[in-house]
């Protein structure tokens, strides 16, 4: 039980971080309560929300949930339900509405916003967003990549370099990977040779194409702005193009089967 | 064609949904954007319930498409049919009330702008969410392969069995019937299109909020609005908040439970907790629990925790028996799903 309330703990701290933001939705949730003196549906949404915040600190709650009913990954998600943007907005207006005249308002609302953009972090210009490369919000490298392997109209097993895994099923299901994005979560514990010799900093070719063989891997893209040691060519895997700094090759033969044009050039 | 067809769907469709909640709702509560606001969740509701039983069953993705199509089609007529009662009742309502202040009209104007700004940033900006690799993934396979759960997202390997956790709560799926419909691909709808769109969603229903909550100082729900805003732009803290994920993954499941339902939930609590309501209260309170199960399977449970403490607290409220049903029925989903994800 002790185990669980350090974990709850620590989920409210990871979740909150180190923003007082939160605090200032606690502070809206107290001052509603002192100053809610009339019975309105406002009173009934106080009570849903103090009580689903404190259910969620009760060790007795927070036990069962976490060890029966969810994964302790996802209880912060409780937290969600508490609406905080809306009680924060909502004792914001009260404040202003209070403050009576015009100028008071003006520095009132100058405060509150101080207050949130110096203790919140913008999210459109903290640098979580990239100018959009295409209409797919995708990296322009696996699209290119894809449609060329795509234009085969082979059945393709593939390995990709890790940064690329993750969006080559978002763009076609034609592909089957060898390994997905699971192997990019650490703690999820999966294991892969050819994902590791082909994440590795030096491409060891014999190890690759040798564990490639094994998982029926027949289209192989590599990183060519790592150093290589030894020739896939050498392995009966062919070169069909480069897009930017990855190499594609197919096994040699689906590649004379399906890939004839790209071998030409 | 296809972007016509899309355009409706995300315009027409929901606002005609949405008056079969609105006729049954009281007078006071109707408007025309609760009524687009709730149509998006009848529509979420329904694909609950008529995509679970196909998935589960192992049916093909165009099967269940089909018949999806036909029944928010048939919901879309019902709610045609309410559309001039509604109609008329709005503008009666409308020449009652007092008019805006200028300056509630400039604030509102301030939300819009400020609202399709950032649906167009959103448009022409990329985040990258590892999760994607598995929701936008099960979107293309179904829409691409005609299964539904039945290949591992990740690999593209097929599954011996339909994982029940994510086959309760089938938004990729729903992504893929957008995809069906419009014959753009799922990855375009999810990022480019959903994305937007949500959050534009989101701030409608939190105006609809600011209307109950300040509803003698209806003058002041655009500032109600905007102070909602700071706080969703400036609350990207952790990458665990609701604010984050609005941002971030606006068009996955879990995000869309944490902006789009949860806040719906809500209000529908503001309604049914007034003096003044009618069935369709419940009935909203309904469509967002189930909506709720339709995004994340998390809320199977969440959703039964609030509606039992929302009950609890009403009945010291107001102690009326004609609340009971409506309280039973919202659990009731929750007990059905809770039973498939606990057997699954």
């Amino acid at each position: 039980m002790l185990e669980t309330i350090q974990s709850v703990v620590d989920i409210y701290k990871n979740y909150s971080g180190t923003s007082v933001l939160m605090l200032l939705v606690l502070i809206a949730l107290l001052y509603l309560w002192v100053t809610q003196k009339e019975k309105s549906p406002l009173t009934i949404l106080l009570y849903v929300v103090t009580t689903l915040y404190a259910l969620f600190f009760i060790p007795v709650y927070s036990y069962v949930v976490i060890h029966f009913l969810l994964e302790e990954e996802v209880y912060y998600r409780m937290l969600w339900l508490v609406p905080s943007a809306m009680l924060f907005a909502y004792v914001s207006v009260q404040a202003l509405i209070h403050a009576g005249s015009v100028q008071r308002r003006i520095v009132t609302a100058g405060m509150i916003v101080g207050i949130v953009a110096g203790a919140g972090s913008m999210v459109f210009t903290d640098g979580t967003y990239t100018k959009a490369e295409n209409v797919y919000h995708l990296p322009q490298d696996v699209i290119d990549v894809v449609d060329i392997i795509n234009s085969g109209d082979a059945r393709i097993i593939a390995a990709f370099p890790p940064e690329l895994v993750q969006y080559v099923r978002q763009y076609s299901s034609d592909i089957t990977l060898c390994y997905g994005r699971e192997m990019l979560v650490e703690r999820w514990g999966y294991e892969s040779p050819l994902y590791d010799a082909i994440a590795a900093p030096i491409l060891d070719v014999w190890t690759i194409q040798s564990e490639a063989r094994r998982a029926y891997c027949n289209c192989i893209v590599l990183d060519n702005r790592k150093a290589i040691v030894g020739d896939l060519e050498n392995e009966y895997y062919l070169k069909i193009a480069t897009v930017g700094n990855y190499d594609i090759y197919i096994d040699e033969q689906t590649a004379y089967e399906h890939y004839n044009e790209y071998l030409d050039k | 064609m296809g972007v016509a067809l899309l355009l409706i769907v995300i315009t027409l469709v929901p606002l005609l949904c949405g008056t079969v909640i609105m006729r049954f709702m009281h007078t006071q509560n109707r408007s025309v954007a609760g009524m687009y606001a709730s149509g998006w969740f009848v529509m979420f509701a329904l694909f609950e319930v008529v995509a679970v039983p196909f998935i589960i069953t192992k049916r093909s993705f165009h099967l269940m498409a089909d018949v999806y199509t036909v029944v928010v089609l048939l919901v879309a007529l019902v709610g045609a049919f309410f559309v001039k009662r509604v109609w008329v009742s709005l503008r009666e309502q409308a020449a009652n009330q007092e008019k805006s202040s200028r300056l509630c009209k400039i604030g509102y104007l301030v939300v819009g702008v400020l609202v399709i700004a950032q649906m167009v940033f959103l448009m022409f900006h990329q985040y990258y969410d590892g999760d994607d690799a598995y929701y936008v993934a099960v979107a293309l396979d179904s829409f691409e392969k005609d299964v539904m759960y039945m290949h591992s997202a990740y690999t593209g390997y097929p599954y011996p069995e339909v994982e029940m956790r994510h086959a309760l709560s089938p938004v990729p799926v729903w992504i893929a019937w957008l995809s069906k419909l419009s014959e753009i691909h799922p990855t375009i709808i999810a990022h480019t299109v959903l994305g937007p769109v949500f959050i534009g969603l989101m701030y409608l229903i939190y105006g609809l909020i600011g209307r109950r909550l300040l509803h003698d100082r209806k003058n002041w729900v655009p500032v109600f609005i905007l102070f909602v805003m700071l706080f969703y732009v400036f609350g990207h803290v952790t990458i665990y908040t609701a604010e984050t994920f609005a941002y971030t993954r606006t068009w996955q499941g879990k995000s869309m439970y944490a902006n789009l339902v949860i806040p719906m939930m809500y209000l529908a609590l503001l309604y049914v907790s007034d003096k003044k309501w009618g069935l369709g209260e419940w009935a909203l309170m309904w469509v967002a629990i189930v909506s709720g199960a339709f995004c994340t399977s998390v809320s199977i449970f969440f959703g039964a925790v609030f509606i039992v403490i929302f009950g609890i607290c009403l009945s010291f409220y107001r102690k009326e028996k004609r609340d009971i049903p409506g309280m039973l029925a919202c659990l009731l989903p929750c007990l059905v799903l809770g039973l498939l994800y606990i057997r699954g």
